[in-house]
Order: C-alpha cells, then sequence, then structure tokens
C-alpha cells in the first residue's frame, strides 16, 4: 500500500520549531556548576575525612581552647580536641543522615501522597486528614518524646523527624499525581486503550519524578538544618561525636573563643546551601521551555531541519 | 451503517454548590463513514460535554452512545474494551493532550498496542490504517525527524497533527473532534482542515467535528448541526443550511459571522445573553432571544420537524401546521 | 483635518542576552495615520508584529526593547519620546488600549466599580460620587445589564463578552480621543463579537473614536474598518481601503491571506493554505520576507526590501513584481 501523503503539504518544507539541544544550556547555568562544586566538594571530604583530618577528632591531645594557629588551623574546643578535624568528621554524620532522612520521608510521604492521588475519593480523603494531623505535630516535640522514651542520640533524632517530616512530601506527591492522571493526555492514553495502572506508570511517573527530585534536594539542606538542630538542643548527637549541631551547641556557651561555633556553623551554611543552589538550578531546568522565548524570537537556526 | 449514534444522550453534572446542569439535554445524531459531521454551538451549549461523552471519556445520564450498533461504556477503572478502540477523540488544548516528558513516536505508538491486536484479530476497516510510526507522520504530513521529538519542540499545529496520528494509529472508524483548530493560528488552521478532510475522504474514517467556527467548518463538513443551550436546534447537509437555515438561532449565527465578501456590513447581533443552563428556559429554549417567537414557543419545546432530507429542525416554525396557520392568516 | 496619530518610520527592535549581540528587527519601517472618527485596520498573522507595534505606541513595550521613528499625537507629542509624567498625562488619557484577554487584563480582586472610578480619578481628577455616576453611564453606553448591581460585582461574575465590554468602558472611562485594540473579539463568541463590532461602530460615529483595530481577522476589519494594513514579519505590505483590499488586493500574500480563510457562502469550494510558515524575526531572509514562501518570487525580490509603492488612489503595495495587475477579482 502506498503511503498516503496530506495535499499540499510537502514534509521537507516544514521547520520545526526549535534546534535539538546538544547539552541543554539550562542545565549548565553557573547556580548548577557552583551548587555541585560545593556538596561535591563536600562529599570528598566526607569520604576522605579519615586521610585529609589532621588529627582524630574524639582524641583529646591538645590543650583546651587554643585558637585557630598553624597546628590547629580551627582551633581546639574545650577538651583539647581539634576542631578542623571535628568539622571534617562532621560531614560524614551530616550528609548521609541528611539523605537517608529525606529519602525516609520520600517513601513514606512518596507511597501515602501516590495512592491517594490515584485513587482519589475517600482513600484520597481519608489519607489526607492522616496527613494533616501529622503534619500538626510539632516536631521539636515528638522529638524531645523520642529522646524521653530512647535516651538521645543521633539516630533516634532521625527516626522522630522522619516520623512526622514525610506530610509535605506526601502532599506534594498526591498533588501532582493527581493532576496527571486529570490531565487530557492520561484520559486520551485511557481511550487507546490503556488502563489506569498502566497510565500511572507510562504517563504519571515521569512527570512526577522531576518536581519530587527538586523537593528531594531542596530537603536535604533543611534536614541537615534540623538534625543539627536537635543536636544544638541535645536531643540528637551526644557527645563526643563529632557533629556540627552540638559543636554549635558548646560553642555558644562562650563566645569569646569564637572558633569553636563559627566553623561547624559555616559548614552547615555552605553545605545547605549548595543543596539548595542545586536545588533551584534542577527547578529551572526542569521547567519546561518557555515560550516567551520564541516571542522574542530569539535566533534558533533549524540546524539540519530542510527550511 | 452509521458508525457513531448518539440517541437523545442527556449529560448532567453537578456544580460546585450541588445544583445539578444538564449541559446535554438530550441530542440524538449520527456520523457515517468518510463523513464529517459538523458540531457547532457557541460557550455554554454543551458541546464539549458531548464530546466527552460521545467517545466515551464520561458517562451519559440518559440516552445512548452507539460505536458499530453496540453500546458504548465509559471509562471505568478497567481497561477500554478492545471493539471500543475505533472511538477515538483528538482534544482542542494541543499544549496539554501530549505528555510532555514522552517523545513522539512513544506517543504515536500508545494507539497502536492494543488497536492493533483488535484489528488483527478481525476487526473491521474498509481501509488499512499505516501501522508504523513514520508512515503515520507522513500521513498527517510530518516529517520522520518529528518521531524523536519531545512536544515542546513543535509548534501547535505541528501537535495537533501528532494528536491526529496518534488516534489514527488505533485504526478508528470515528473520530471525535473537540474544537480541533481554536488554539491553532489561522493559518494553519486551514491545513489542519483540509487535512482533516482529506483523511475522512482517504481512510472512510468518520468524524464528529465540534467547533465554535462555523465558517471552518462549512468547508469541511457534509452535515452541520447547530446546537444552543444541551440541544441541537437543526441539523442538515452543510450547504443547505448555510445558504438558507431556518431555525432563527442558525440564521443569527450565520449573521454574525463577518465576512470579507461583504465589506462595510455589520454582523447581525443576537440580543440577550446565553442563560443558565442550570435553568433553561421554558418551553424554547431559545424563545427569550428570538425575533420570530410565538406564543406557543414560551410554553411547550418544539419536536423536531423535517424539513427535507435530512434536515431537521426544532422550531414551530417548522411546523407545517404553523405554517399553514400563517399562510392562512396572511390571506385573511 | 490633521491626522489625529501620525506613525512614521516605526521600528522595534529587542536586544539580546546571551551570545547574540546583534538586535532582533520586530517591527520595520511601519507608517501610517489614523483620523478622528476613522478605523484603521492593522491586519496581520501571529509574529508580524502588529501587537508590538501597537505596544510601542502605548508606551508599554517589554523590557530591551529599543524603538526608532516617531508618532505624533494631535500634531503636538511623539508618543514614542514621552516618558514618565507626560507619558502618562496621554497613556490612558487620551489614547487607551484593549486587550485581547479580559480575563488577564482586568484585576480579579478589585470590583468593577473600583477599576472604573480609580481609573478616571487619577487622570480626571474628579470626586467620587461624579467618578462613580460616569461610570453608570459608561456601563450603561457599553450595554452592561443592570450597572449598578455591576459596579459591586468582580469581573469573574461576568462572561467574557460582558468583561470585554467592561474593559471597553474602562479604556473609555476618561474619553480618550484614540482606541487601540489589539484583538479585543478573538476570545468571544461569534454573536458576542458582533455586538462588540457593533458598539465599537457607534462609539466612532457618535464620539468621533479614531480606532486602530489589530486582528488577524480579515472579516472583522471587512466589517468596520476604513482602511486596512496588512502586516507580514515586521512590515507594512499592503496598504489600502477596506473594499480594495479584499476585492483587488495586489500583494501576493494579501491575496494567498484572503484565499486560506473561510468564505462562507462565496463559490470558493477549498481553503487554499498557504506552504511553509513566516520567518522568525531573527531569521528573517533578505529582500522580501515573504518570497520564500511565494509563488511569483523573482530575483528582485530577495536582491533588496521592496519599497512601498503608491498604486494610486490610497493604495500602496510593496511587491516589486505586482502579478496582480490586472486586477481579477479574487
Amino acid at each position: 500500500m502506498t503511503a498516503l501523503t496530506s495535499p499540499g503539504l510537502t514534509p521537507g518544507r516544514f521547520r520545526l520549531a526549535v534546534r535539538r539541544p546538544r547539552v541543554p544550556r539550562r542545565w549548565r547555568t553557573p547556580l548548577m556548576i557552583v551548587g555541585f562544586v560545593i556538596i561535591g566538594a563536600w562529599v570528598l571530604v566526607a569520604l576522605l575525612a579519615p586521610l585529609i583530618s589532621p588529627a582524630n577528632p574524639l582524641a583529646q591531645n591538645a590543650a583546651p581552647l587554643l585558637p585557630p594557629s598553624a597546628q590547629h588551623l580551627f582551633g581546639t574546643d574545650e577538651n583539647g580536641r581539634d576542631v578542623l578535624s571535628r568539622v571534617l568528621y562532621g560531614a560524614r554524620v551530616s550528609l548521609p543522615l541528611g539523605v537517608i532522612l529525606v529519602l525516609l520521608e520520600l517513601v513514606i510521604g512518596g507511597i501515602l501522597g501516590a495512592i491517594a492521588g490515584f485513587f482519589g475519593g475517600w482513600v484520597d480523603q481519608v489519607i489526607m486528614r492522616f496527613t494533616d494531623l501529622v503534619f500538626a505535630f510539632p516536631t521539636i516535640l515528638l522529638a524531645m518524646v523520642v529522646v524521653a522514651a530512647m535516651g538521645p542520640g543521633i539516630f533516634h533524632a532521625l527516626i522522630a523527624v522522619a516520623a512526622v517530616g514525610w506530610p509535605v512530601q506526601a502532599r506534594v506527591v498526591r498533588s501532582l499525581v493527581r493532576t496527571t492522571m486529570q490531565s487530557d493526555y492520561v484520559a486520551v492514553s485511557r481511550l487507546l486503550g490503556a488502563s489506569s495502572v498502566r497510565a500511572l506508570r507510562v504517563e504519571v511517573v515521569r512527570n512526577v519524578l522531576g518536581p519530587v527530585v527538586v523537593l528531594a534536594t531542596l530537603g536535604v539542606g533543611n534536614a541537615i538544618l534540623l538534625l543539627s538542630g536537635l543536636s544544638f538542643l541535645g536531643l540528637g548527637a551526644r557527645p563526643p561525636m563529632a557533629e556540627w549541631g552540638s559543636m554549635i551547641a558548646s560553642g555558644s556557651q562562650n563566645f569569646q573563643d569564637w572558633w569553636l561555633a563559627t566553623f561547624a556553623g559555616l559548614a552547615i551554611l555552605t553545605v545547605v546551601m549548595g543543596f539548595n543552589f542545586i536545588g533551584d538550578a534542577l527547578r529551572d531546568a526542569l521547567d519546561p521551555r518557555s515560550v516567551t522565548d520564541e516571542a522574542y524570537g530569539q535566533a534558533r537556526p533549524a540546524a539540519g531541519e530542510a527550511a | 451503517m452509521t458508525v457513531l449514534e448518539l440517541t437523545d444522550v442527556e449529560v448532567t453534572y453537578k456544580r460546585g454548590d450541588g445544583t445539578p446542569v444538564r449541559a446535554v439535554a438530550g441530542v440524538s445524531l449520527a456520523v457515517n463513514p468518510g463523513e464529517i459531521v459538523g458540531l457547532v454551538g457557541e460557550t455554554g451549549c454543551g458541546k464539549s460535554s458531548l464530546a466527552r461523552a460521545a467517545c466515551g471519556l464520561t458517562p451519559v445520564s440518559g440516552g445512548t452512545v452507539s460505536f458499530e450498533g453496540r453500546p458504548v461504556r465509559a471509562l471505568g477503572a478497567r481497561e477500554r474494551p478492545a471493539e471500543d478502540l475505533g472511538l477515538q477523540l483528538v482534544m482542542q488544548n494541543p499544549y496539554s493532550s501530549l505528555n510532555p516528558r514522552r517523545r513522539v513516536e512513544q506517543q504515536v505508538a500508545d494507539g497502536m498496542r492494543r488497536a492493533g491486536q483488535h484489528a488483527a484479530a478481525g476487526g473491521e476497516h474498509p481501509v488499512r490504517v499505516p501501522q508504523t510510526v513514520q508512515e503515520l507522520l507522513a500521513l498527517v504530513g510530518l516529517p520522520p525527524e518529528t518521531a524523536r521529538r519531545y512536544p515542546y519542540q513543535l509548534s501547535g499545529g505541528q501537535r495537533q497533527r501528532v494528536a491526529l496520528a496518534r488516534a489514527l494509529a488505533a485504526q478508528p472508524s470515528v473520530i471525535v473532534l473537540d474544537e480541533p483548530l481554536s488554539a491553532l493560528d489561522v493559518s494553519v488552521q486551514a491545513q489542519v482542515a483540509n487535512l482533516l478532510r482529506h483523511l475522512a475522504d482517504e481512510l472512510r474514517v468518520g468524524m464528529l467535528l465540534i467547533s465554535h467556527d462555523l465558517a471552518i467548518v462549512h468547508h469541511i463538513a457534509d452535515r452541520t448541526a447547530v446546537m444552543y443551550l444541551g440541544r441541537l436546534v437543526e441539523s442538515a447537509p452543510t450547504r443547505e443550511l448555510w445558504s438558507s437555515p431556518v431555525h432563527p438561532y442558525s440564521s443569527a449565527l450565520i449573521g454574525a459571522i463577518p465576512t470579507t465578501g461583504s465589506v462595510g456590513r455589520l454582523p447581525e447581533a443576537l440580543a440577550g445573553e446565553v442563560p443558565d443552563p442550570a435553568s433553561p428556559p421554558s418551553g424554547c429554549r431559545f424563545h427569550p432571544r428570538c425575533v420570530h417567537r410565538m406564543d406557543q414557543c414560551q410554553v411547550t419545546e418544539p419536536p423536531d420537524f423535517g424539513h427535507g432530507s435530512g434536515w431537521q429542525v426544532a422550531c414551530w416554525l417548522a411546523d407545517p401546521a404553523v405554517s399553514a396557520a400563517l399562510a392562512s392568516s396572511e390571506e385573511a | 483635518m490633521s491626522a489625529l496619530l501620525d506613525v512614521r518610520h516605526l521600528g522595534v527592535t529587542v536586544g539580546q542576552q546571551g551570545k547574540q549581540d546583534k538586535p532582533v528587527t520586530i517591527v520595520d519601517d511601519v507608517s501610517f495615520t489614523v483620523s478622528r472618527g476613522e478605523v484603521l485596520g492593522l491586519a496581520g498573522e501571529s509574529g508580524s508584529g502588529k501587537t508590538m507595534t501597537a505596544l510601542a505606541l502605548m508606551g508599554i513595550l517589554p523590557p530591551h526593547t529599543q524603538t526608532s521613528g516617531t508618532a505624533l499625537f494631535d500634531g503636538r507629542d511623539d508618543l514614542l519620546a514621552l516618558r514618565g509624567n507626560a507619558l502618562r498625562r496621554i497613556q490612558g488619557r487620551r489614547v487607551a488600549m484593549v486587550f485581547q484577554d479580559p480575563a488577564s487584563s482586568l484585576h480579579p480582586m478589585l470590583t468593577v466599580g473600583r477599576q472604573l472610578t480609580e481609573h478616571m480619578r487619577h487622570h480626571l481628577g474628579i470626586g467620587k460620587r461624579e467618578a462613580r455616576e460616569r461610570a453608570l453611564d459608561l456601563l450603561d453606553q457599553v450595554r452592561i445589564p443592570n450597572p449598578a448591581a455591576a459596579l459591586g460585582s468582580y469581573p469573574h461574575q461576568f462572561s467574557g463578552g460582558m468583561r470585554q465590554r467592561i474593559e471597553l468602558a474602562i479604556a473609555l472611562a476618561c474619553d480618550p480621543e484614540l482606541l487601540i485594540a489589539d484583538e479585543p473579539t478573538t476570545a468571544l463568541d461569534v454573536t458576542i463579537q458582533a455586538g462588540i463590532l457593533r458598539l465599537l461602530n457607534r462609539l466612532c460615529t457618535e464620539r468621533g473614536l479614531a480606532v486602530l483595530l489589530i486582528t488577524h481577522d480579515l472579516g472583522i476589519l471587512s466589517a468596520v474598518a476604513g482602511r486596512v494594513l496588512v502586516m507580514y514579519s515586521g512590515r507594512v505590505i499592503e496598504s489600502s481601503a477596506t473594499g480594495e483590499l479584499m476585492t483587488g488586493s495586489r500583494h501576493p500574500y494579501t491575496r494567498a491571506l484572503l484565499s486560506s480563510v473561510p468564505h462562507p457562502g462565496d463559490a470558493q469550494a477549498s481553503l487554499v493554505p498557504i506552504a511553509g510558515t513566516p520567518p522568525s524575526p531573527a531569521g528573517r531572509p533578505p529582500g522580501c520576507a515573504f518570497a520564500p514562501r511565494c509563488d511569483f518570487a523573482e530575483q528582485s525580490c530577495v536582491a533588496e526590501v521592496p519599497a512601498l509603492a503608491l498604486l494610486g488612489d490610497d493604495h500602496a503595495c510593496a511587491c516589486p513584481v505586482d502579478p496582480f495587475l490586472a486586477g481579477d477579482r479574487r
């Protein structure tokens, strides 16, 4: 059978709207690069801490409260431990735990949210009201309860936060799943014979993944802040563990010895900033191409496409 | 043998505050193979609700939709039955009817997945629609490179063609098109309209073309039905409807279109606004805005009167008894 | 009578960000006049530069744009050169604009009355009560039923056609001399559109309002415009009295455009779409922008940009080939 072609239309005369991007420019933004550099550096620090740190972070070898010097670049703390080493080792605590916390919340919240969004109706209502309930729980309070019950410790703090932190992800995932399941393209997909489950798998997941990744990335920064905050309050990491939050806590007791809290604080600052940069850059990158570009006629020579 | 038949279809939905709204209040029409039936109406007439019910996307609250002689069950939790896959839909908005994160070829291939099996198992179709993505794209006038593209790389007209190719991949015997041209540039509308006519002729696919643009419909539809506030007021062969519309709303609609052929002629305006479909006027739904209103129009809703072959008018003016009475009163 | 608006050699360019340094021309050497009581149609498809022309005249171009040429209003002020208070005295007061989508150009959180009166009080310096009375009168003129109730209502409570009328009322609030209407009826049903067009016509005849009506719909221009300018890729390629344009156009683009839109009731059997697509402003070909798509293009068309030649009797056309010289009916 000969191919039927449409009258008056020569396929060759078509020019598509946009040239195919090589490495999409929107991924190579300064924000993304800086973010990756920062986080990349900290990941290396976390991995290589035993190799690059000048001293054992737990060893009380030196005189206490020494200001920064050639021997102790960040000084020593009230127990004579090298602050620089403690800051470097702190990365081994905060980074993995931050990521684990976000993943935990994502799993719990994501699954609940997806179920709610997919089924709608009373299932949605029940899950969402339960989510609201958990959401209303003050995080710090619960952490205190857990600590009172199980004793302090960074892992206990992690569990406490995950237990009340997942509603944010649940809401986002539920909203995304719901909107995409109700979209025109899913409707057409169903008319073409796909089942709801197939539609979820093939059409919805890929649309949900992007925003979820952005949320997770931004969430890591938040998680680290939260865990450090709990440690600061004495509900998380216990001494002598080298953890940034507890370092700030002990450092806040005497501000003259500024090096005790400052470097740990800077560490938290840069790590959270790095994750936020990546998250923001990801969000921009995953946005569909803006239509206003074309209204201004930004140059897009149709490379390879016929005029 | 009609391929799509709507009989007294009603579609009711509940508004936010709970009031039931009969968006479609009893519509009957039929589409034959290879025929384009145009359904025109303005905002609030219920044509979109009708479109969604006609293709089986949403259930009807009354009446029946038959596809190839069998009643159509609306989409539910389960997969759509294979024998209904020949009834397809093209939507208005080409920016939302394609998944932004899947390539064109994947989306066009969707149509082939199950329908191909059905066709192979002996589903009837007079002309075999090509079953490769490349051939389907060529059929709608898109170059082969389009297959690997993402929707954001295509213009509105190109996306609409992709949507058409996707629907064709399912070997449809009838396609419901809900305002397929409205979101497109005027220059592109002509191209896509011609494409539709070509496909209907060559592939013998029936089309229910829903639009507010009477002028474009006039160019490609074999028959045209005019919808107002949930009911069809007139349906006739397109040329005849255009040259001598019977229902006052049809003439108002036609008279309101400014054409380049009549310079300096102000288009006719229609008094009043479309009433709320939740509380339609008594009797004939159009009577508050009708210049030919008679007493009985306010009281009783007119049935369909035949006006010649394939011509129905839901207006008391078309009632032979009425026109006879008018004639005799004139003579008197 | 001197023209109310005299536009000469208007140009709009967009400055490029990123790697490309050359500014892109969106509007190129556009000239026209609008007289009181006249409706001038500006016809073109999307991307023809017609909207940018309007925005330039109103002084509300997007950032990173530059204008050239002059737009003399009432023989005195150059709209393109005005800034600050001088611009505000004219913009909204003597020259008003109506946009395509009333859903997005009316403030959703303010009542209709507030949007009308605030505008008036700012420009005319009148008191609350007088403003309210004027507002009622305006709503009545644009045929909004029950104006008193309408004043206290919000835009979302009205239908699309009503909203467009309200927008017109706001535009007319300060009794402007020139109204720029950019696709004012595109989003509306055809019967509603008919009402708006009649209203515009009435305003022109009763108030002597000058209207620059921008639209892609040649039918609308047939109905209400006295003269029409056709734009393609930022340039005016033909201008003439409306009747002359519809039946005796001389530019291949105008002809092609007329053949590609439906003319119900005409003998013409099918639509003939124009092959290809308009060039992007950055990718405009040398010479005539329409040449790549033109059935009659010759060497002279590509060599240089065709100038608008006067074909006698107020009909100008920018086509050196002039294939329709015989002037046969479309």
